[in-house]
C-alpha cells in the first residue's frame, strides 16, 4: 500500500494537527511541499482550486482538503479510535478541537510575529525554503512574511492588545502546565480529537518558534512535554505512574481541565458571541453552497468585544461555527440526564453559553470546500 | 506482536540515538523509565547487571543494554538497512557514529550544565520526574544534578576551556547548517548509522535543552530541521527538491561533509591520540586484568593541547570499541577501495582514525563491554 501524501509545512499551524494524528494513529505518510507539477495539475483541482494546508492524498489517491475532514476520514475508517465515548469527555474533546483550531490564534500570531529579534531569522528561512529558488528568493520571502504579519493582526493581536494577549496566554500556560503535570493527555492516557485540535497552535507556533518555545520550556515544562509527546508514535508518558493508555474512567473530568476551560472562556466566549451575530447577519443573503471564506485574514466581517477592559477587534470566520456545530450536534443527541450533566459541567467552566451560540444555517462540505447548506 | 520496551529518559543523550532508530525503522516501542519492579527483577539481572540508558526488551523479551548493541541487533535482523554499502560512505557512517557517541561530549555537557539561568528549571523538572521528592534513601534532584554537573567536567569543559569549547561548537554549527542546507541527512535522502550516532548529542542536549536549542534555532536552522527530521517516521524532506530517499549515488561525499569532518578533526584526533596513550599505559599497569572484566567508563584523564589551551578529558575505552568497527570495516575493503578511503580521510585530517588503537580488544559478553 502506498503512503498518504501530506501537503503541509513544518511551520504551518494546521499541518501540525494532522501530522500529529497520523503519527499517533500509526498511519504512514510522506510530508511534501507543493512544489511539484503533480500537485498543481492533479491535487489542487480536486480541492476546487483552494490552496490550503494541510491537504492530503490518501493511500488510494483521493484528495482531502482541510484538517478536520482529513481526521474525520480516518476516524470513520478506524472506528473513532480517538473520540472518547463518554458524554462529557466527548463533548469537551469536540470543544477543545474548536478552541485549538480557532480560539488560540491571537497568542499564536502574537508570539510568532511580535518578536522579530528572536523569530525573524528563523521564520525567514522557513518562508525562503518554500519559495521558488530564484535570485530574489529572499525578497519574495520577506514580502510574503510582511503580508502574513499584517494579515495576522486581523485576529486581534495588535500593539494595543499585546499586554492582554500575553497575560491571558501566560495564565493559560500555567493552567495547562498544572493539567499535564497530572495527566499525559487532556482526558488521561490517550490523545483525543481535542488534543489534536490543541496541538495546532501549541506546536508549529507556540511550541516551535524560538520566542514562545523558550517561554514554554522555562515556564511550562509539562506543556512542552505534551507537545513532544503529541509528536511521538508511542504514548511517551514515562513521567506518569500509570501505563494505562485509555481515557479516564467514569467520564471523569479532572479539576485541572475545568481550570483550563475557565481560562480559555475569558476570551473564547465573548469572541464567539460577537462572531455569531456577525455571521448570522452575513448568512441572511447568501445563496446555498456559498463557499465560506477561510484562511488568514479572510472573513465575513469583524467583531468587536471587550476582555478585561481591552477592546479587541477580530476577523470573523464562519469556520469556527462549522466546528462548533459538531459540539452542538453531539449535545443535541444526548439523552436528558446526560444533557444535564454536561450543562452543569460547562456552567462550572463558564462555557455553558457556547451551547446556545449557534448560527442560523448549517455549514457543510462540498467539493472539498466548506459551504453553506 | 509485542512492542519493544525502551528503558530511557527524555534528557538522556544515548536514549535519543536508539529512539530515533526505532522511529525511523518503524519499530513499535514504548518508552518507560527503569523504575518498575519488573525492571529490577527481570531486566537488570540480565543487563550487565547495570542500569544504563538505553536498555530494551525486544518483542521476544530479550534484554539488550547499550545503544550500539540495540541498533546492531535490529540492523543485523533487517539486512543493515541503515548502513551505506559503498566504501567511503560506509566508513564515514561508522566514523560519525563514534563522533556522535563520544566526540561531542564537551559541548553537550557544557551547554547543559554551564547555563543555569536558561537550563536549571528545565533540567530540574526532568530530574524531579525521575526522583520524586522523598524517595526512600534517594537523593534530591538538586543533589543528583550537582553530582552530574561535576562529573561532566571530566569531559574537559571547565571555565578555563569554555572559550575554546564554544568557539569550536559555533564553527561546527555553521558547518552542519551548511551541510543540511543541501542534504536532508549525512549521506543524502536517507539516515545512516552515522546520523543515529550524531543525533545522540544533538537531540537530548544540544537540540532540546533551552540554551543550546535557542542557539541552534538562531544560528543553524538547517541543523534544527535535521534534528526534527531524525525524530519523524517519514523522511520529512518536503523542503528539498529531490525527494529521493536513498544514499547519494556513486559513493559521493559532498564537500560540505568534508568541511564538517575537518572541523571535527580539530579536537577529535588529538583527543583520540591522547586517550589511546592513556589507556595503553593503564593497560600496561593492569596486565593481570582478568579476561571479561567489564571496562570502566574512564581509566584516567588524558591531556591534549587545543588552540592554546590544555584540555583534560576522561580517557574512555568505549571510544575505541566503536572506533574498532571503523577499522575492521576498513580492513575488509579491497585495496583499491582502501586507497580511496585513505585519500578521503587524509583530506578531512582524519587519517589517524585508521591507526589509533588500544592494546587490548573490547568485546561484548552478557550485555557488557568487557576486556577480551
Amino acid at each position: 500500500m502506498s503512503n498518504i501524501t501530506l501537503y503541509g509545512f513544518d511551520f504551518s499551524l494546521y499541518t501540525g494537527r494532522v501530522r500529529s494524528y497520523f503519527i499517533k494513529a500509526g498511519l504512514s505518510y510522506n510530508e511534501r511541499a507543493t512544489n511539484s507539477r503533480h500537485f498543481w495539475k492533479n491535487v489542487l483541482p480536486a480541492c476546487s482550486g483552494k490552496l490550503s494546508f494541510p491537504t492530503i492524498e490518501t493511500e488510494s489517491g483521493d484528495v482531502i482538503r482541510d484538517g478536520a475532514a482529513i481526521i474525520d476520514h480516518y476516524e470513520e475508517k478506524n472506528g473513532y479510535q480517538f473520540s472518547p465515548m463518554a458524554p462529557k469527555q466527548r463533548l469537551l474533546s469536540l470543544l477543545f478541537d474548536v478552541i485549538g483550531t480557532e480560539g488560540l490564534l491571537r497568542p499564536a500570531m502574537h508570539y510568532r510575529w511580535g518578536f522579530p529579534k528572536e523569530n525573524h531569522a528563523f521564520l525567514h528561512l522557513h518562508f525562503a525554503a518554500v519559495m521558488p529558488k530564484r535570485p530574489d528568493t529572499d525578497a519574495l520571502a520577506e514580502a510574503q512574511m510582511q503580508k502574513m504579519r499584517v494579515a495576522c493582526q486581523s485576529f486581534g493581536a495588535v500593539p494595543e492588545t499585546a499586554h492582554l494577549v500575553e497575560a491571558l496566554y501566560l495564565e493559560l500556560l500555567e493552567k495547562l502546565n498544572a493539567h499535564f503535570k497530572t495527566y499525559p493527555y487532556l482526558f488521561g492516557g490517550k490523545p483525543s480529537i481535542g488534543d489534536f485540535g490543541m496541538i495546532a497552535p501549541l506546536f508549529a507556533h507556540l511550541g516551535r518558534d524560538p520566542k514562545p518555545l523558550s517561554l514554554m520550556q522555562q515556564r511550562a515544562p509539562h506543556v512542552f512535554r505534551w507537545v513532544e509527546r503529541m509528536n511521538r508514535p508511542e504514548a511517551d508518558a514515562w513521567e506518569f505512574e500509570s501505563n494505562d493508555e485509555a481515557y479516564l474512567d467514569d467520564d471523569h473530568i479532572p479539576d485541572t481541565l475545568i481550570e483550563v476551560l475557565k481560562q480559555i472562556a475569558i476570551d473564547f466566549v465573548p469572541e464567539t458571541k460577537a462572531a455569531s451575530l456577525c455571521v448570522n447577519e452575513w448568512l441572511r443573503d447568501q445563496p446555498e453552497h456559498t463557499v465560506v471564506p477561510s484562511g488568514v485574514g479572510n472573513g465575513v466581517g469583524v467583531s468587536t468585544f471587550k476582555v478585561r477592559d481591552t477592546t479587541i477587534t477580530a476577523v470573523v470566520q464562519p469556520y469556527r461555527f462549522f466546528l462548533l456545530q459538531r459540539v452542538h450536534e453531539f449535545f443535541d443527541s444526548l439523552n436528558a440526564p446526560d444533557k444535564d450533566e454536561v450543562e452543569v459541567m460547562l456552567r462550572v467552566c463558564n462555557m455553558d453559553e457556547v451551547l446556545n451560540l449557534r448560527i442560523d444555517r448549517k455549514i457543510g462540505r462540498r467539493h472539498n470546500l466548506e459551504v453553506l447548506m | 506482536m509485542n512492542k519493544i520496551t525502551l528503558y530511557g529518559f527524555a534528557i538522556s543523550l544515548y536514549t535519543g540515538r536508539a529512539r530515533s532508530y526505532l522511529i525511523k525503522a518503524g519499530l513499535p516501542y514504548r518508552e518507560i523509565p527503569a523504575t518498575s519492579a519488573h525492571f529490577f527483577e527481570k531486566v537488570l539481572p540480565v543487563a550487565g547487571p547495570r542500569t544504563s540508558y538505553p536498555t530494551i526488551e525486544t518483542e521476544e523479551g530479550d534484554v539488550i543494554r547499550d545503544g550500539a548493541a540495540i541498533i546492531e541487533h535490529y540492523e543485523s535482523k533487517s539486512g543493515r538497512q541503515f548502513l551505506p554499502t559503498t566504501p567511503k560512505q560506509k566508513i564515514l557512517s561508522l566514523l560519525f557514529d563514534v563522533i556522535g557517541a563520544e566526540g561531542l561530549l564537551r559541548p553537550a555537557m557544557h551547554y547543559r550544565w554551564d547555563y543555569p539561568a536558561e537550563n536549571e528549571a528545565f533540567l530540574k523538572y526532568h530530574f524531579q520526574c525521575l526522583l520524586p521528592a522523598g524517595t526512600e534513601g534517594g537523593e534530591s534532584a538538586s543533589d543528583t544534578m550537582q553530582r552530574m554537573r561535576i562529573a561532566c567536567q571530566s569531559f574537559g569543559a571547565v571555565p578555563d576551556t569554555f572559550e575554546v569549547v564554544e568557539g569550536l561548537y559555533v564553527e561546527l554549527l555553521e558547518k552542519l547548517a551548511a551541510h543540511f542546507a543541501v542534504c536532508p541527512y549525512l549521506f543524502g535522502g536517507r539516515p545512516s548509522i552515522g546520523d543515529f550516532g550524531m543525533i545522540g548529542p544533538f537531540f537530548a542536549h544540544l537540540g532540546r535543552d533551552p540554551k543550546p536549542l535557542s542557539m541552534m534555532q538562531e544560528n543553524a536552522f538547517q541543523l534544527f530541521r535535521w534534528v526534527e527530521r531524525m525524530n519523524r517516521a517519514d523522511a520529512d524532506i518536503g523542503e528539498f527538491d529531490c525527494k529521493d530517499e536513498s544514499y547519494l549515488l556513486n559513493d559521493e561525499i559532498p564537500i560540505t561533509l568534508i568541511h564538517l569532518l575537518k572541523q571535527f578533526a580539530v579536537d577529535f584526533i588529538p583527543e583520540t591520540e591522547a586517550a589511546s596513550t592513556c589507556i595503553n599505559l593503564w593497560l600496561g599497569e593492569n596486565e593481570d586484568l582478568q579476561p571479561e572484566t567489564p571496562i570502566f567508563r574512564g581509566v584516567g584523564q588524558c591531556e591534549f593541547a587545543l588552540r592554546g589551551k590544555t584540555i583534560s578529558a576522561l580517557a574512555q575505552p568505549y571510544r575505541f570499541y566503536l572506533l574498532k568497527r571503523v577499522q575492521d570495516a576498513f580492513n575488509t575493503l579491497p585495496e583499491s577501495h582502501q586507497d580511496e578511503v585513505r585519500r578521503l580521510l587524509e583530506q578531512c585530517d582524519m587519517l589517524g582514525v585508521l591507526d589509533i588503537t588500544i592494546d587490548r580488544e573490547i568485546v561484548r559478553r552478557n550485555n557488557r563491554e568487557v576486556w577480551r
